[in-house]
């Protein structure tokens, strides 16, 4: 039992990683309709900037805020000079663009920092906090708050403010939002902005746990894929939920069931992909359109 | 004192498709102009250029500033409100979140909520509900509504009337006298309907394929002979 229980918090805790990278997959899904397989690229570069801060002797919390600040700037500019001129194009080519963006900013990565594996330090201490006779680790409570966190602040920009219900106008229909004033262009740059700043979190949070090199979100991105696609593509709490649901069942399967074990991990995101699309297309919280003629 | 909006030798269209020939008009401080013309005539065409959804050749002057190729957003800063042809209004917003986002181009002022559920009480019924639920009579109002949220110096409005029942019709009209009358609103509005529009409108231009082919006060163009056989059918 004690093993189960566990388990499961510690799928929880994994899945709040996947939450905050599905996050931002959606956020900018939402805004401009485009899936950016380069989000965890975008993330592991982020955390190198981070690693870059630590390094040069900056405390570990602010370097996390400018790795944040310096990612919101680098989302904005990114969909301003890359994606702009294509947008409202072919899926085809939106797609293309950013799997070159994925392959621009991998290769980058390695032109400055090079592939060796380099320690991150975690935010969170060591040990474990009793919780009704159940040791959870501090960075598990850790990873959990942050993404609710993460999901509260969107939450009251978005629903709470005139700029996130400019931005969901704009993300709805760009040409009746310019009509009520709302400069889109704007909008959408902000949106891969708190993007970025989704991915580059999942990033600083995941890099403690394995090893920072290029390729650092490569297995997450599948992850968050899979929870995006469970919880629907245009819903950020789908995608929180999503990235939970993963999370434990990537756990249950690693731990419980034999052929599966630490090696066939992966066919747990992929399976539940193949399973979404087949059933239920939209995800668990995906919107299909309500419009009416 | 120049006019409030002013276009002057439009030409406009959409690629190399040239809708609009040389189209001049002038609409006056709280004046009320019609657009008539068949379908196809470049009535639409006139409202996206003066709103700036497509780049015209020639010159328009909104309150004495050159927003010739201006971006739309802008344009709406100066206290123009748009409401296009299909209305616009954002499906999965609520009622009351399609209103406030009529008001964000405002500067003085939150939105006033309260002053468009007088003037559509339909719409205080549904304000939580979302718009893509309404029924079409009841969207126009949303549409309407949402551009009033801007207190706007000039509305632009396109077939406010398509599509819905008679009486709908009439209090639309009902409402848009009223704020006329109220808040010395300038409109600019195409309508098929021209005997409703001419009832209600101080000067009418009549368009034919881009170009403006008889322009006057409401009751000139009505009394028009070739305009009554062609246009108004009687």
């Amino acid at each position: 039992m004690e093993r189960f229980v566990e388990t499961l918090i510690d799928g929880i805790a994994t899945g709040s990683i996947y939450g905050a990278l599905a996050l931002a997959l959606v956020l900018i899904y939402r805004s401009t309709g485009i899936v950016n397989f380069a989000q965890g690229e975008l993330a592991m570069f982020s955390t190198f900037i981070a690693w870059g801060l630590v390094e040069a002797g900056i405390p570990l919390g602010l370097a996390i805020l400018l790795t944040l600040a310096v990612s919101l700037v680098g989302g904005m500019v990114i969909e301003r000079v890359l994606i702009r001129p294509v947008e409202g194009g072919q899926e085809l080519t939106l797609v293309t663009v950013t799997l070159g963006l994925f392959i621009l900013v991998n290769g980058l990565a390695r032109w400055i920092w090079g592939s060796t594996n380099r320690g991150f330090p975690s935010l969170f201490p060591d040990g474990s906090a009793n919780l009704v006779g159940i040791g959870v680790a501090w960075e598990s409570l850790g990873l959990v708050a942050v993404l609710l966190g993460v999901v509260g602040v969107l939450w009251l920009v978005f629903q709470h403010t005139t700029l996130g219900l400019a931005m969901r106008a704009a993300a709805v229909d760009p040409a009746a939002s310019r009509l009520v004033g709302i400069p889109v262009g704007r909008m959408l740059m902000l949106g891969w902005g708190f993007a970025a700043v989704c991915g580059a979190l999942a990033g600083v949070l995941v890099a403690p746990r394995l090893f920072l090199d290029p390729n650092l979100m490569g297995p997450v991105i599948i992850y968050s894929f899979a929870a995006a696609t469970l919880g629907g593509f245009d819903s950020p709490f789908g995608a929180v939920l999503g990235g939970w649901i993963i999370g434990v069942a990537e756990a249950l399967a690693g731990g419980y069931v034999d052929f599966i074990g630490q090696d066939l991990k992966i066919l747990v995101p992929l399976g539940v992909i193949l399973a979404v699309l087949l059933i239920r297309p939209q995800g668990l919280f995906g919107s299909p359109e309500v419009a009416r003629a | 004192m120049s006019a409030l909006l002013e276009v002057e030798g439009v030409h406009a269209g959409y690629g190399p498709v040239n809708v609009l020939e040389d189209i001049s008009l002038e609409v006056g401080e709280g004046q009320t102009v019609a657009l008539l013309g068949a379908n196809g005539a470049g009535k639409t065409t006139t409202l996206r250029a003066i709103s700036g959804m497509l780049k015209p050749r020639g010159r328009i002057r909104i309150a004495g500033h050159d927003v010739t190729g201006r971006a739309t957003e802008r344009i709406v800063k100066l206290g123009v409100a748009h409401v296009p042809e299909g209305r616009g209004t954002f499906a999965p917003l609520t009622v009351e979140e399609n209103l406030r986002l009529g008001a964000y181009a405002r500067r003085n002022g939150g939105p006033d909520l309260e002053r468009a559920f007088t003037l559509f009480p339909r719409l205080g019924e549904r304000r939580h509900q979302r718009a893509g639920t309404l029924s079409g009579g009841e969207q126009q109002m949303l549409a309407i509504a949402r551009a009033l949220m801007l207190q706007p110096r000039l509305m632009l409005l396109d077939e406010p009337s398509l599509g819905l029942a008679p009486n709908l019709t009439r209090e639309l009209f009902k409402v848009l006298r009223q704020v006329k009358e109220d808040e010395g609103t300038a409109m600019l509005v195409v309508e098929q309907n021209a005997n409703l529009v001419l009832e209600f409108a101080d000067a009418a231009h009549v368009l034919e394929t881009g170009r403006i082919v008889l322009s006057g006060t409401a009751d000139e163009v009505s009394a028009d002979e070739s305009m009554r056989k062609a246009y108004l059918g009687y």
